[in-house]
Protein backbone atom coordinates (compact mmCIF):
# COMPACT_ATOMS: atom_id res chain seq x y z
CA UNK A 1 0.00 0.00 0.00
CA UNK A 2 2.94 2.29 1.19
CA UNK A 3 4.43 1.73 -2.48
CA UNK A 4 0.99 2.61 -4.60
CA UNK A 5 1.04 6.09 -2.93
CA UNK A 6 4.56 6.44 -3.47
CA UNK A 7 4.29 6.23 -6.91
CA UNK A 8 1.09 7.56 -7.37
CA UNK A 9 2.41 10.99 -5.76
CA UNK A 10 5.31 10.99 -7.76
CA UNK A 11 2.45 10.85 -10.82
CA UNK A 12 0.72 13.50 -9.23
CA UNK A 13 3.92 15.50 -9.20
CA UNK A 14 4.88 15.19 -12.63
CA UNK A 15 1.99 16.61 -13.43
CA UNK A 16 1.84 19.55 -11.54
CA UNK A 17 5.80 20.73 -11.42
CA UNK A 18 6.88 23.69 -13.97
CA UNK A 19 8.76 22.83 -16.75
CA UNK A 20 12.23 23.49 -17.33
CA UNK A 21 14.32 25.48 -19.31
CA UNK A 22 15.33 22.53 -21.88
CA UNK A 23 12.12 21.59 -22.26
CA UNK A 24 10.71 25.39 -23.32
CA UNK A 25 13.67 25.51 -25.77
CA UNK A 26 13.24 22.27 -27.20
CA UNK A 27 9.56 23.36 -27.47
CA UNK A 28 10.51 26.41 -29.01
CA UNK A 29 12.86 24.73 -31.28
CA UNK A 30 9.95 22.76 -32.63
CA UNK A 31 7.51 25.02 -32.95
CA UNK A 32 10.39 27.01 -35.17
CA UNK A 33 11.34 23.88 -37.44
CA UNK A 34 7.58 23.91 -37.95
CA UNK A 35 6.70 26.97 -38.68
CA UNK A 36 10.07 27.39 -41.13
CA UNK A 37 8.39 24.23 -43.00
CA UNK A 38 5.68 26.09 -43.55
CA UNK A 39 6.96 29.32 -44.68
CA UNK A 40 9.22 27.33 -46.77
CA UNK A 41 6.37 25.62 -48.01
CA UNK A 42 4.14 29.29 -48.78
CA UNK A 43 7.00 30.93 -50.18
CA UNK A 44 7.67 28.45 -52.90
CA UNK A 45 3.84 27.83 -53.61
CA UNK A 46 3.69 31.79 -54.12
CA UNK A 47 7.37 31.69 -56.33
CA UNK A 48 5.95 29.09 -58.32
CA UNK A 49 2.46 30.69 -58.76
CA UNK A 50 4.09 34.13 -59.47
CA UNK A 51 6.50 32.54 -62.30
CA UNK A 52 3.65 30.74 -63.91
CA UNK A 53 1.86 33.89 -63.77
CA UNK A 54 4.92 35.94 -65.33
CA UNK A 55 5.28 32.98 -68.01
CA UNK A 56 2.03 33.30 -69.08
CA UNK A 57 2.07 37.11 -69.30
CA UNK A 58 5.04 37.12 -71.24
CA UNK A 59 3.35 34.35 -73.25
CA UNK A 60 0.79 36.38 -74.20
CA UNK A 61 2.56 39.81 -75.07
CA UNK A 62 4.58 37.19 -77.28
CA UNK A 63 1.63 35.80 -78.69
CA UNK A 64 -0.05 39.42 -79.23
CA UNK A 65 3.56 40.89 -81.42
CA UNK A 66 3.77 37.79 -83.19
CA UNK A 67 0.16 38.07 -84.62
CA UNK A 68 0.33 42.00 -84.94
CA UNK A 69 3.65 41.08 -87.19
CA UNK A 70 1.94 38.15 -88.85
CA UNK A 71 -1.02 40.36 -89.59
CA UNK A 72 1.11 42.99 -91.17
CA UNK A 73 2.98 40.36 -93.52
CA UNK A 74 0.58 38.16 -94.78
CA UNK A 75 -1.31 41.59 -95.93
CA UNK A 76 1.60 42.22 -97.80
CA UNK A 77 1.04 44.54 -101.31
CA UNK A 78 3.90 45.12 -103.60
CA UNK A 79 4.52 48.48 -104.26
CA UNK A 80 4.51 47.89 -108.25
CA UNK A 81 0.69 46.75 -108.07
CA UNK A 82 -0.41 49.57 -106.14
CA UNK A 83 -1.17 52.46 -108.49
CA UNK A 84 -1.79 55.44 -105.98
CA UNK A 85 1.46 54.50 -103.84
CA UNK A 86 4.84 56.84 -104.53
CA UNK A 87 7.79 54.09 -105.18
CA UNK A 88 10.37 55.95 -102.98
CA UNK A 89 7.96 55.96 -99.77
CA UNK A 90 7.32 52.47 -100.16
CA UNK A 91 10.74 51.48 -100.46
CA UNK A 92 11.09 48.01 -98.99
CA UNK A 93 13.96 46.55 -97.11
CA UNK A 94 14.97 42.61 -96.45
CA UNK A 95 17.46 42.50 -94.09
CA UNK A 96 18.31 40.26 -90.67
CA UNK A 97 17.26 43.18 -88.47
CA UNK A 98 14.85 45.00 -90.48
CA UNK A 99 11.73 44.70 -92.55
CA UNK A 100 10.02 47.09 -94.47
CA UNK A 101 7.26 46.02 -96.52
CA UNK A 102 4.41 47.88 -97.76
CA UNK A 103 0.63 46.25 -96.21
CA UNK A 104 -2.98 46.82 -96.62
CA UNK A 105 -3.27 45.63 -93.26
CA UNK A 106 -3.84 49.18 -91.53
CA UNK A 107 -4.15 49.42 -87.69
CA UNK A 108 -6.74 52.10 -86.96
CA UNK A 109 -7.56 53.29 -90.43
CA UNK A 110 -9.00 50.32 -92.49
CA UNK A 111 -8.94 50.88 -96.35
CA UNK A 112 -5.18 52.78 -96.35
CA UNK A 113 -2.17 51.15 -97.36
CA UNK A 114 0.46 51.61 -94.71
CA UNK A 115 4.56 51.00 -94.94
CA UNK A 116 5.60 48.90 -91.99
CA UNK A 117 9.50 48.91 -90.59
CA UNK A 118 10.07 46.55 -88.44
CA UNK A 119 13.11 47.10 -86.48
CA UNK A 120 15.04 46.44 -83.33
CA UNK A 121 16.61 49.26 -81.40
CA UNK A 122 19.15 49.30 -78.46
CA UNK A 123 18.34 51.02 -75.26
CA UNK A 124 20.90 52.75 -73.37
CA UNK A 125 22.47 50.16 -71.57
CA UNK A 126 22.03 50.76 -68.01
CA UNK A 127 24.01 48.36 -65.05
CA UNK A 128 25.72 46.75 -68.14
CA UNK A 129 22.84 45.40 -69.32
CA UNK A 130 22.16 46.00 -73.19
CA UNK A 131 18.44 46.32 -73.47
CA UNK A 132 16.58 45.97 -76.62
CA UNK A 133 13.42 46.88 -78.00
CA UNK A 134 11.73 45.34 -80.78
CA UNK A 135 9.03 47.54 -82.86
CA UNK A 136 7.42 49.20 -85.48
CA UNK A 137 6.67 52.30 -87.31
CA UNK A 138 4.02 52.47 -89.51
CA UNK A 139 4.39 54.61 -92.47
CA UNK A 140 1.10 56.40 -94.42
CA UNK A 141 2.57 56.42 -97.77
CA UNK A 142 -0.29 58.46 -98.95
CA UNK A 143 0.50 61.36 -96.03
CA UNK A 144 -1.29 61.42 -92.82
CA UNK A 145 0.67 61.77 -89.27
CA UNK A 146 4.08 61.14 -88.32
CA UNK A 147 4.63 57.48 -87.77
CA UNK A 148 5.04 56.70 -83.54
CA UNK A 149 7.42 53.91 -82.56
CA UNK A 150 5.20 51.21 -81.62
CA UNK A 151 6.54 48.37 -78.86
CA UNK A 152 5.94 45.34 -79.70
CA UNK A 153 6.77 43.89 -76.85
CA UNK A 154 4.52 46.18 -74.39
CA UNK A 155 6.73 46.95 -71.43
CA UNK A 156 8.79 44.09 -71.61
CA UNK A 157 12.59 44.43 -73.43
CA UNK A 158 11.96 42.57 -76.60
CA UNK A 159 13.73 41.50 -80.09
CA UNK A 160 12.86 40.50 -83.69
CA UNK A 161 14.70 39.01 -86.12
CA UNK A 162 13.61 38.05 -89.99
CA UNK A 163 15.06 35.38 -92.43
CA UNK A 164 13.83 35.17 -96.10
CA UNK A 165 13.67 32.07 -98.50
CA UNK A 166 12.67 33.20 -102.51
CA UNK A 167 12.65 28.77 -102.91
CA UNK A 168 12.05 25.51 -100.98
CA UNK A 169 14.18 22.57 -102.15
CA UNK A 170 12.80 19.24 -102.96
CA UNK A 171 12.95 18.08 -99.45
CA UNK A 172 10.77 20.95 -98.52
CA UNK A 173 14.06 22.80 -96.73
CA UNK A 174 13.70 26.57 -97.57
CA UNK A 175 17.17 28.15 -98.50
CA UNK A 176 17.33 31.19 -95.87
CA UNK A 177 18.81 33.92 -96.64
CA UNK A 178 19.88 36.81 -94.28
CA UNK A 179 18.93 39.76 -96.47
CA UNK A 180 17.86 40.06 -100.05
CA UNK A 181 19.11 42.24 -102.71
CA UNK A 182 17.16 45.70 -103.95
CA UNK A 183 14.58 44.34 -106.10
CA UNK A 184 14.04 40.72 -104.77
CA UNK A 185 10.92 39.96 -103.11
CA UNK A 186 11.23 36.51 -100.99
CA UNK A 187 8.58 33.50 -101.09
CA UNK A 188 8.84 33.11 -97.61
CA UNK A 189 9.52 35.11 -94.28
CA UNK A 190 11.12 33.64 -90.77
CA UNK A 191 10.37 35.70 -87.97
CA UNK A 192 12.03 35.21 -84.53
CA UNK A 193 10.47 37.16 -81.77
CA UNK A 194 11.86 37.47 -78.36
CA UNK A 195 10.02 38.60 -75.32
CA UNK A 196 12.31 39.59 -72.02
CA UNK A 197 11.30 40.05 -68.73
CA UNK A 198 14.89 42.20 -67.18
CA UNK A 199 13.06 42.03 -63.68
CA UNK A 200 12.31 38.58 -63.56
CA UNK A 201 15.27 35.72 -63.41
CA UNK A 202 15.25 31.94 -63.49
CA UNK A 203 16.41 29.24 -61.86
CA UNK A 204 19.60 29.73 -63.24
CA UNK A 205 19.78 32.72 -63.17
CA UNK A 206 18.97 33.84 -66.61
CA UNK A 207 16.47 36.17 -67.42
CA UNK A 208 12.90 35.35 -68.18
CA UNK A 209 12.34 35.03 -71.76
CA UNK A 210 9.90 33.54 -74.11
CA UNK A 211 10.71 32.52 -77.64
CA UNK A 212 8.20 32.64 -80.76
CA UNK A 213 9.36 31.40 -83.99
CA UNK A 214 7.58 31.30 -87.35
CA UNK A 215 7.24 31.38 -91.18
CA UNK A 216 5.00 32.85 -93.76
CA UNK A 217 4.36 32.05 -96.73
CA UNK A 218 3.60 35.23 -99.45
CA UNK B 1 -3.33 -8.32 1.72
CA UNK B 2 -2.13 -9.47 -1.49
CA UNK B 3 0.96 -8.03 -3.41
CA UNK B 4 -0.66 -4.68 -5.58
CA UNK B 5 0.03 -4.93 -9.28
CA UNK B 6 1.25 -1.11 -10.29
CA UNK B 7 0.23 -0.15 -13.77
CA UNK B 8 0.90 3.17 -14.27
CA UNK B 9 1.57 2.68 -18.27
CA UNK B 10 -1.89 4.90 -19.12
CA UNK B 11 -0.51 7.59 -17.36
CA UNK B 12 3.25 8.33 -19.01
CA UNK B 13 3.79 11.41 -20.63
CA UNK B 14 5.06 11.46 -24.29
CA UNK B 15 4.57 9.12 -27.44
CA UNK B 16 5.71 5.77 -28.22
CA UNK B 17 7.46 4.67 -31.41
CA UNK B 18 4.82 3.52 -32.96
CA UNK B 19 3.03 7.30 -32.78
CA UNK B 20 6.14 8.90 -33.70
CA UNK B 21 6.34 6.62 -36.70
CA UNK B 22 2.66 7.27 -37.73
CA UNK B 23 3.15 10.88 -37.31
CA UNK B 24 6.24 11.24 -39.56
CA UNK B 25 4.26 9.11 -42.48
CA UNK B 26 1.66 11.03 -42.48
CA UNK B 27 3.61 14.88 -42.73
CA UNK B 28 5.69 12.78 -45.31
CA UNK B 29 2.75 12.12 -47.45
CA UNK B 30 1.34 15.84 -46.73
CA UNK B 31 4.32 17.04 -47.63
CA UNK B 32 4.95 15.32 -50.82
CA UNK B 33 1.17 16.26 -51.66
CA UNK B 34 2.61 20.15 -51.67
CA UNK B 35 5.40 19.08 -53.28
CA UNK B 36 3.67 17.56 -56.31
CA UNK B 37 1.45 20.19 -56.57
CA UNK B 38 4.42 22.66 -56.88
CA UNK B 39 5.99 20.08 -59.31
CA UNK B 40 2.97 19.93 -61.39
CA UNK B 41 2.14 23.31 -61.53
CA UNK B 42 5.74 24.06 -62.98
CA UNK B 43 5.16 21.46 -65.72
CA UNK B 44 1.60 23.01 -66.66
CA UNK B 45 3.20 26.18 -67.04
CA UNK B 46 6.76 24.69 -69.30
CA UNK B 47 3.61 22.84 -71.20
CA UNK B 48 1.68 25.65 -72.22
CA UNK B 49 4.76 27.40 -73.33
CA UNK B 50 6.47 24.15 -75.40
CA UNK B 51 2.39 23.93 -76.92
CA UNK B 52 2.63 27.79 -77.82
CA UNK B 53 5.93 27.59 -79.86
CA UNK B 54 5.25 24.32 -81.01
CA UNK B 55 2.05 25.91 -82.91
CA UNK B 56 4.75 28.47 -84.19
CA UNK B 57 6.75 26.21 -85.33
CA UNK B 58 3.94 23.61 -86.76
CA UNK B 59 2.44 27.28 -88.77
CA UNK B 60 5.86 27.70 -90.06
CA UNK B 61 6.43 24.06 -91.50
CA UNK B 62 3.11 24.18 -93.53
CA UNK B 63 4.27 27.74 -94.94
CA UNK B 64 7.13 26.40 -95.73
CA UNK B 65 5.44 23.13 -97.34
CA UNK B 66 2.60 25.83 -99.03
CA UNK B 67 5.34 27.72 -100.69
CA UNK B 68 7.16 24.19 -101.89
CA UNK B 69 3.48 24.28 -103.72
CA UNK B 70 1.62 21.05 -105.17
CA UNK B 71 3.86 20.17 -107.74
CA UNK B 72 6.76 19.72 -105.05
CA UNK B 73 4.51 17.66 -102.78
CA UNK B 74 2.54 15.88 -105.27
CA UNK B 75 6.53 14.63 -106.64
CA UNK B 76 7.10 13.15 -103.17
CA UNK B 77 3.79 11.40 -103.13
CA UNK B 78 4.09 9.51 -107.00
CA UNK B 79 8.12 8.83 -105.74
CA UNK B 80 7.10 7.23 -102.55
CA UNK B 81 9.21 4.08 -101.23
CA UNK B 82 6.51 1.90 -102.89
CA UNK B 83 6.15 3.55 -105.59
CA UNK B 84 3.00 6.07 -106.28
CA UNK B 85 0.87 6.45 -103.19
CA UNK B 86 -2.45 8.45 -102.35
CA UNK B 87 -0.43 8.98 -98.92
CA UNK B 88 3.05 9.67 -97.44
CA UNK B 89 4.03 10.39 -93.96
CA UNK B 90 7.27 12.49 -94.54
CA UNK B 91 10.22 12.29 -93.58
CA UNK B 92 9.47 8.89 -92.33
CA UNK B 93 11.13 9.50 -89.17
CA UNK B 94 10.71 12.87 -87.62
CA UNK B 95 13.27 15.46 -88.23
CA UNK B 96 14.63 18.00 -86.23
CA UNK B 97 14.20 21.96 -87.42
CA UNK B 98 17.37 22.81 -88.81
CA UNK B 99 18.52 26.47 -88.92
CA UNK B 100 17.35 29.32 -88.16
CA UNK B 101 15.39 27.16 -86.11
CA UNK B 102 16.52 27.28 -82.74
CA UNK B 103 13.96 24.63 -81.98
CA UNK B 104 16.28 21.24 -80.73
CA UNK B 105 13.82 20.20 -78.63
CA UNK B 106 10.86 19.94 -81.20
CA UNK B 107 10.58 17.67 -84.42
CA UNK B 108 8.30 17.44 -87.08
CA UNK B 109 7.12 15.03 -89.49
CA UNK B 110 4.17 15.82 -92.28
CA UNK B 111 1.72 13.17 -93.64
CA UNK B 112 -0.17 14.13 -97.36
CA UNK B 113 -3.17 12.37 -98.26
CA UNK B 114 -4.23 12.71 -101.74
CA UNK B 115 -7.58 12.87 -102.56
CA UNK B 116 -8.64 10.10 -105.07
CA UNK B 117 -11.84 11.88 -106.17
CA UNK B 118 -10.01 15.07 -106.19
CA UNK B 119 -6.48 14.65 -107.62
CA UNK B 120 -5.75 18.10 -107.85
CA UNK B 121 -6.29 18.47 -104.06
CA UNK B 122 -3.43 17.26 -101.28
CA UNK B 123 -4.13 17.80 -97.16
CA UNK B 124 -1.15 18.22 -95.63
CA UNK B 125 -1.05 17.72 -91.94
CA UNK B 126 1.95 18.68 -89.85
CA UNK B 127 2.97 17.50 -86.59
CA UNK B 128 5.24 19.17 -84.25
CA UNK B 129 6.23 16.30 -81.45
CA UNK B 130 8.85 17.53 -78.60
CA UNK B 131 10.39 16.21 -75.68
CA UNK B 132 9.60 16.32 -72.11
CA UNK B 133 12.30 18.61 -70.37
CA UNK B 134 11.86 16.87 -67.10
CA UNK B 135 12.40 13.38 -68.58
CA UNK B 136 14.02 13.77 -72.02
CA UNK B 137 12.85 10.71 -72.74
CA UNK B 138 11.48 9.38 -76.28
CA UNK B 139 7.89 8.20 -75.74
CA UNK B 140 6.82 10.83 -73.90
CA UNK B 141 7.34 13.23 -76.79
CA UNK B 142 4.68 11.01 -79.05
CA UNK B 143 2.15 12.39 -76.38
CA UNK B 144 3.32 15.94 -76.08
CA UNK B 145 2.43 16.67 -80.13
CA UNK B 146 0.30 19.60 -82.23
CA UNK B 147 -1.09 19.09 -85.35
CA UNK B 148 -1.66 21.74 -88.13
CA UNK B 149 -3.05 20.99 -90.71
CA UNK B 150 -3.69 22.94 -94.24
CA UNK B 151 -4.76 21.81 -98.21
CA UNK B 152 -2.77 22.42 -101.58
CA UNK B 153 -4.65 22.92 -104.58
CA UNK B 154 -3.48 21.52 -107.65
CA UNK B 155 -3.68 24.27 -110.84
Amino acid sequence: MRVTMDVRATIQDRRHRAVTLLEVLVAIAAAAVIFAIAMGILITTNQTANRAIAHESLLQQAELAMKKVQSAIEATVWPEDVASSPPTQAALVFTTNSLALLSSWHPTRAGRFCRYEFVTIEKVPDKGDVRTIAGYLCDDPGGGPKPTFEKLGGEFDSAIQFRYATQVGPDLQPVWQESLPTGQKPRLIWIELVVRDPERRDRRGQIEEMRLTTAISL
Amino acid sequence: MGRERLDYRPHQHGFSLMEVLIALVVVTFALYGVLDLIASNQRISLRTQRRAAAIGLGRAKMAEIQTAGFDAVASLLDKGPGGPSQSLVYPSESSEFKAPYAAKAFRWQARFDRNSQQPEVIAVEVRVLWYQPTTGAAEEALSNSVSVGGLLVGR
